[in-house]
């Protein structure tokens, strides 16, 4: 039961997007189809999940004065070994979500999350949490660009749900990530 | 002149008495656009104004559960407001779009009347301008009593044609049509008598500068503005232009053309005046008329959006608490 | 297990270690991707110079009036032209390759670079498939708004007459390879001729 409370935790109660409001940068900048925001959030989740989980194991032996250092340099591997994965292997995605692969270091959730929950538990409840976390942030940024995809362009997924002329522009811009963002939050907060 | 921070909440009857008043001053314009876009400004104007009081009732009563505000003609205001930023030949579910995102996003998201930080008529233009930029820079052609609403002729206006003869590269060895297409173009921009009466393309209340300077004049006389706001805009864009227009006539209008061709008027004396939205002291609203009359020279010139108007407008009502925080009433007495 | 202490020779050896091992792994995964790496980018660039040329065996790079031309050879002969353009658009400059048939029917074009407004000029990448692609490189084009025959962009004619001028510029440097190709057979002159690639599927 503890180990779903720890996935619920990362999923509802402290979802990074729509409570903690963490990792704001990638949230606004790549939402801007379904397809983007969920790689962007598969991405993250991906290294949330190892860097969690290597930190977890490590962190008897990092003296507390380096541990921030350290745990850099541990999520930056991951980082690294993320974007050249997808550099080989998925062109036309790196092409569009680009320069927001390395920033995902910088990302406050994953520092967050190693500091908070990985320094503190053993590997497998930290993993579990990258997992949680990074789902609720897949979720979120999914949802928020399949609103901005749907509002913008008049499809879901790249699936034409109506005609293009009809798309307004506006939300596939910086503003209406932004405005998507604080309806999503007000319809989260209400329910 | 009120002299207390914004938001500003009054006592009803006075807030209604102003926006009658604006209404009241902005009908000599609706007048002149009844008369050259014909049925199109008809449909557009009552679409718009049903849609802004529709949503504002359904929101304060639906989503706030308050008791609905539409009492003070504020909705009523809004709709008419953004009905003139739009040209006369949109089509009907942009418009209601447009209404939905000034009352819903515009106002009512910031807590409605006087929390509003930003003009939700130009937030509602501005929101269509991006969305359907096609749709919303094709403007019927004025004729006199016209009977069409969609299918109406279209043409361009002053603004955009001078942003096409800036756009035109003369120094290509390609530009043969191009020069040749520069010279109709520029004779294309109207002169000052078709200016001052309206007889131009343009959104549907914008185009008849005379029209407007009546409804300045009456909210001076009714005190409901003052001067400030309105003479430091166009004071600013006539000083502003008359430089660059010195240095290249070509690319340029001159500055009396700037002043009357696009929603410089209509937005420095209806909407840049917003109580909710603009500065307090006069010389905080000074400084906010500086800054449009800057920026909107700045948008038009360079920018990629031939006016530039209610951007200007929108980034000083951003700008306006602090000036607020900065130019404070003067203190009568020491505490 | 205890807490490393927060002395010297932990945080050295801690440091180390953790930079040593991310190394190693970063080496590895460099290594394993290097080589798919360097195969996308090449086929990026290839798909978007196939998709606006006929079919075409391999492809040769060279510079016409100090314009980068790309000739598209099918076995001995030539298939077609890929020729790049600039024309000031709205925002900024807008960069095109147009792509030739041998004979001087445009192909296909594609957008390369732009900054025109969503909505309006950026349209031009779809906008006038209906009506380059088929054209004759002898044409010179012009918006229907300026007494030409191709209809602008609705509402965005700077934008249009940009994408048309880059269109025109393009069909001179195809007039100025094509003249210089056929005088000097097979040895362009004042052109640096470098074996490009050849094609994967041959």
């Amino acid at each position: 039961m503890n180990k779903l409370k720890i996935i619920l935790n990362g999923l509802i109660t402290e979802n990074p997007t729509f409570v903690l409001m963490l990792g704001m940068c990638p949230t606004l900048g790549t939402t801007t189809s379904a397809i983007n925001g969920m790689s962007m959030g598969i991405a993250t989740m991906f290294v949330l999940i190892c860097s969690n989980a290597a930190i977890s194991a490590v962190r008897n032996l990092i003296p507390d004065k380096v541990h921030i250092p350290a745990y850099v340099i541990i999520i930056a591997s991951f980082v690294t070994v993320v974007q050249l994965c997808m550099e080989a292997y998925m062109p036309a995605l790196y092409a569009t979500l680009g320069l927001f692969i390395p920033l995902i270091v910088v990302n406050c959730i994953v520092l967050g999350r190693a500091e908070a929950f990985a320094a503190k538990n053993n590997v497998f409840d930290s993993a579990l949490d990258g997992l949680g976390i990074g789902l609720g942030f897949t979720i979120a940024l999914t949802l928020l660009g399949a609103v901005r995809e749907l509002l913008g362009t008049g499809k879901i997924f790249n699936c034409t749900v109506y005609s293009l002329d009809y798309g307004m522009i506006l939300f596939i811009l910086a503003p209406g990530a932004f405005i998507t963002l604080g309806l999503l939050i007000a319809i989260k907060n209400k329910l | 002149m009120y002299i207390s921070p914004s938001p500003h909440t009054h006592a009803q009857g006075s807030v209604s008495r102003t926006m009658l008043n604006v209404i009241i001053a902005l009908v000599p314009a609706y007048l002149a656009s009844l008369y050259y876009f014909g049925i199109g400004a008809l449909i557009v104007s009552l679409i718009s104004i049903a849609s802004c009081v529709l949503f504002e009732y359904l929101i304060t009563k639906f989503l706030l559960k308050r008791e609905p505000t539409i009492s003070d003609c504020s909705a009523i205001l809004t709709g008419l407001l953004l009905a003139f930023n739009l040209p006369s030949n949109l089509p009907w579910w942009i418009i209601i779009l447009g209404a939905a995102f000034a009352i819903g996003i515009g106002k009512m998201a910031f807590g409605g009347l006087g929390c509003n930080p930003f003009n939700p008529a130009l937030v509602g233009r501005v929101f269509l301008l991006i969305s359907f930029p096609a749709e919303m820079t094709t403007w019927p052609r004025p004729i006199p009593f016209n009977l069409h609403y969609l299918d109406a002729e279209t043409g361009a206006t002053p603004l955009s044609y001078i942003k096409e003869i800036a756009g035109l590269d003369v120094d290509s060895t390609s530009s043969a049509t191009a020069i040749k297409s520069a010279t109709t173009a520029f004779e294309s921009v109207p002169d000052y008598l078709h200016l001052l009466l309206g007889n131009i393309g343009g959104s549907m209340g914008e185009v008849c500068a005379i029209a407007l300077i009546i409804g300045f004049i009456y909210l001076l006389c009714t005190k409901t503005i003052t001067w400030h706001i309105p003479i430091s805009i166009l004071a600013t864009v006539a000083l502003f232009t008359w430089p660059l227009y010195a240095h290249n006539p070509i690319i340029m209008a001159d500055p009396l053309t700037q002043i009357m061709t696009g929603g410089l008027l209509l937005g420095s004396i209806f909407m840049a005046t917003d109580y909710a939205t603009s500065p307090m002291t006069h010389w905080g609203q000074i400084i906010y008329g500086i800054g449009i009359g800057v920026i909107t020279v700045v948008i038009r010139t360079w920018g990629n959006y031939p006016e530039g108007m209610s951007f200007a407008i929108l980034i000083m009502n951003g700008i306006t608490p602090l000036i607020n925080h900065y130019v404070r009433p003067k203190q009568f007495s020491k505490l | 297990m205890s807490k490393a202490k927060d002395t010297f020779w932990p945080m050295v050896l801690s440091l180390v270690l953790i930079s040593m091992i991310s190394g190693g792994v970063l080496a590895l995964v460099y290594n394993l991707t290097k080589e798919p790496i360097e195969q996308s980018k090449k086929m990026s660039f290839e798909n978007s110079v196939k998709a606006i040329l006929p079919p075409f065996t391999f492809l040769q790079d060279t510079i016409v009036n100090n314009i980068p031309v790309i000739i598209a050879y099918n076995d001995s002969d030539i298939a077609g032209y890929a020729i790049t353009a600039e024309g000031a658009g709205y925002g900024g400059p807008i960069k095109v390759m147009i792509g030739y048939t041998a004979d001087g029917v445009i192909n296909d074009y594609a957008i390369l670079e732009h900054k025109e407004t969503p909505g309006l000029g950026a349209k031009a990448g779809e906008w006038f498939k209906k009506t380059i692609p088929g054209g004759n490189a002898n044409t010179t084009y012009s918006v229907s708004k300026d007494g030409g025959n191709v209809d602008g962009i609705t509402a965005a004619t700077i934008s249009s007459r940009a994408f048309l001028k880059s269109v025109n510029d393009a069909n001179k440097t195809f007039i100025a390879v094509t003249d210089s190709t056929n005088t000097v057979h097979d040895d362009i002159s004042g052109a640096t001729k470098t074996e490009w690639k050849e094609n994967s599927n041959e």
